[in-house]
């Protein structure tokens, strides 16, 4: 594995492991049908496209993935001509949370799956043109462009499509939308019920009847590429233990990468987080930097 | 960071106001959040099973607790069996004359959130009605109750007072607890160690060593 993210494409096409990183993010295009080859003509608007590099990093912080993804320059793109509505499925943390105090109280066990490059499942409804990938240019066709027929990361309507199309699947499975949280979905059949709730790629589950879940896994290989499945013990930076009694939600990781960030990890322990009596207010004494208050 | 821990959701919201225009005083702050982290880094929240199903939704305020522009401080929170689910801490968007009216205001948030996580639990198959809603001032629980206007407070918006509606229609239901059981203080105030504890327990943040 490579341990340094590579700052540009010329810095990554000398090391093997981004070259081959690249290879397979190109590969998924493929098998996911992306794009067609085009020539180039003056009305098209072309978006320029641009590798990102990035390390992933398992939970004792190990590199486990050099991973190469292409996005597009989406702040190319106009309103109208590129794109008609944008629109991300995130959820709430409070319905994250909701949904794990019920299992809990319900007594089911919750999982979680992570959808393969789940942009690239969205069609896309505009004609969109996108520039060869840097540094895997068409020998043949150099100026020819890219003509999308699913989404690409960094397009305005990726996000959108993406939920589009989960929701129109699961809809057609007979699950039903949540009134008024557009991002679960839940299936009753006969006194057990499955919930399911989506942020963007990430998806967690449960139900009351575990041969629900088995089911759900199913349909859902059926009709994407699925990765990292199993008991969700990591969502949102959330790290998650369920145990037979309960769960346990912290962040014990991303505080200790706090601590580091600031240089406090040797610091002294306070034993609350403010001082009783504290009230701040605006007094002019010499401003200080901002950035130990960003969070 | 707040995402599991409550605990310091005042003392960040409080530094946040300063973002725009830090001093000294406020870098402190930062800073003792930062201490007291290093102390609790494996603490989290913890739902445990084997409870009932109930809602119940707290709420307080902090009357006119900014110094600067003497706004009041909101804190909510949300209790499913002994889960701590939703939790909330702002400054009200206006000034509230009287204790009772800023209370009133941080009931009516609160409301609203009791609402959402309604319809969000029914969509779970769990219908609730006359979800307790835990307020410490008797006459902002009057306040809903009577809707007689009088001049003290004829001035609150009408937006507030949708509140009234919710308790009619048996969404929720408006209770009295004292002031030692509020387990809202946590978003409110800035607390001595003995009640800070207390609080963090009776709401289930606790440290990862502690589980089981």
């Amino acid at each position: 594995m490579s341990q340094v993210e590579p700052k540009s494409v010329g810095e990554a096409l000398e090391e093997s492991n981004w070259i081959n990183g690249m290879h397979e993010e190109l590969n998924q295009f493929a098998r996911n049908e992306v794009w067609t080859l085009v020539p180039r003509s003056k009305e098209m608007n072309v978006i320029g496209t641009k590798w990102v590099f990035k390390n992933k990093i398992d939970e004792q912080g190990v590199i486990v993935r050099n991973k190469a993804r292409l996005v597009a320059k989406g702040y190319n793109q106009e309103e109208g001509i590129d794109f008609g509505e944008t629109y991300a499925s995130v959820a709430r943390l409070e319905a994250v949370r909701l949904l794990l105090a019920y299992a809990c109280l319900n007594g089911f066990r919750l999982h979680q799956m992570d959808v393969k490059s789940a942009f690239l499942n969205g069609f896309i409804d505009e004609e969109v043109y996108v520039s060869q990938p840097p540094g895997f240019e068409d020998h043949n066709n150099p100026d020819y462009v890219f003509k999308l027929k699913k989404a690409l990361y960094g397009l305005k309507q990726a996000p959108r499509q993406w939920y589009e199309r989960l929701s129109n699947f699961l809809l057609s499975q007979g699950y039903e939308r949540g009134k008024i949280d557009k991002t679960l979905f839940i299936k009753n059949s006969c006194n057990d019920i499955i919930l399911v709730q989506a942020y963007v790629d990430d998806i967690i589950f449960g139900s009351t009847n575990e041969s629900l879940c088995e089911q759900f896994i199913a349909i859902m290989q059926g009709e994407f590429e699925m990765s990292m499945m199993g008991e969700l013990n990591f969502f949102l930076g959330l790290q998650v233990k369920q145990v037979e009694h309960g769960i346990f939600l912290f962040q014990a990781k991303y505080c200790r990468e706090l601590l580091k960030k600031f240089n406090m990890e040797n610091c002294k322990e306070a034993s609350t987080p403010i001082a009783t009596g504290c009230y701040l207010d605006t007094d002019e004494t010499g401003v200080d930097v901002d950035q130990t208050k960003f969070r | 960071m707040t995402a599991s821990r409550p605990d310091i959701m005042f003392s960040v919201c409080l530094c946040a106001r300063f973002q725009a225009k830090p001093n000294e005083s406020h870098y402190v702050a930062a800073k003792r959040i930062l201490m007291y982290l290093k102390g609790t880094t494996e603490v989290g929240l913890w739902y445990p099973s084997e409870v009932t199903l109930n809602l119940v939704g707290y709420s307080d305020s902090d009357f006119a607790g900014c110094k600067v522009d003497r706004k009041s401080t909101n804190g909510t929170c949300h209790l499913l069996g002994y889960s701590l689910i939703s939790w909330h801490s702002k400054k009200q968007a206006c000034v509230a004359l009287s204790t009772a009216e800023a209370e009133y205001i941080a009931a009516g948030s609160c409301c609203a959130q009791t609402i959402w996580l309604k319809h969000q639990l029914s969509d779970f198959g769990l219908n609730l009605s006359k979800i307790p809603l835990l307020c410490d001032n008797t006459s902002a629980i009057n306040l809903t109750k009577n809707p007689v206007q009088h001049s003290r407070t004829k001035h609150i918006e009408i937006r507030h007072h949708f509140i009234r509606d919710h308790i009619m229609n048996g969404d929720c239901e408006i209770q009295f607890v004292d002031s030692e059981n509020q387990l809202v203080d946590l978003f409110t105030k800035p607390l001595n160690k003995e009640r800070f504890n207390f609080l963090k327990n009776e709401l289930g943040i606790i440290d990862f060593k502690n589980v089981n």
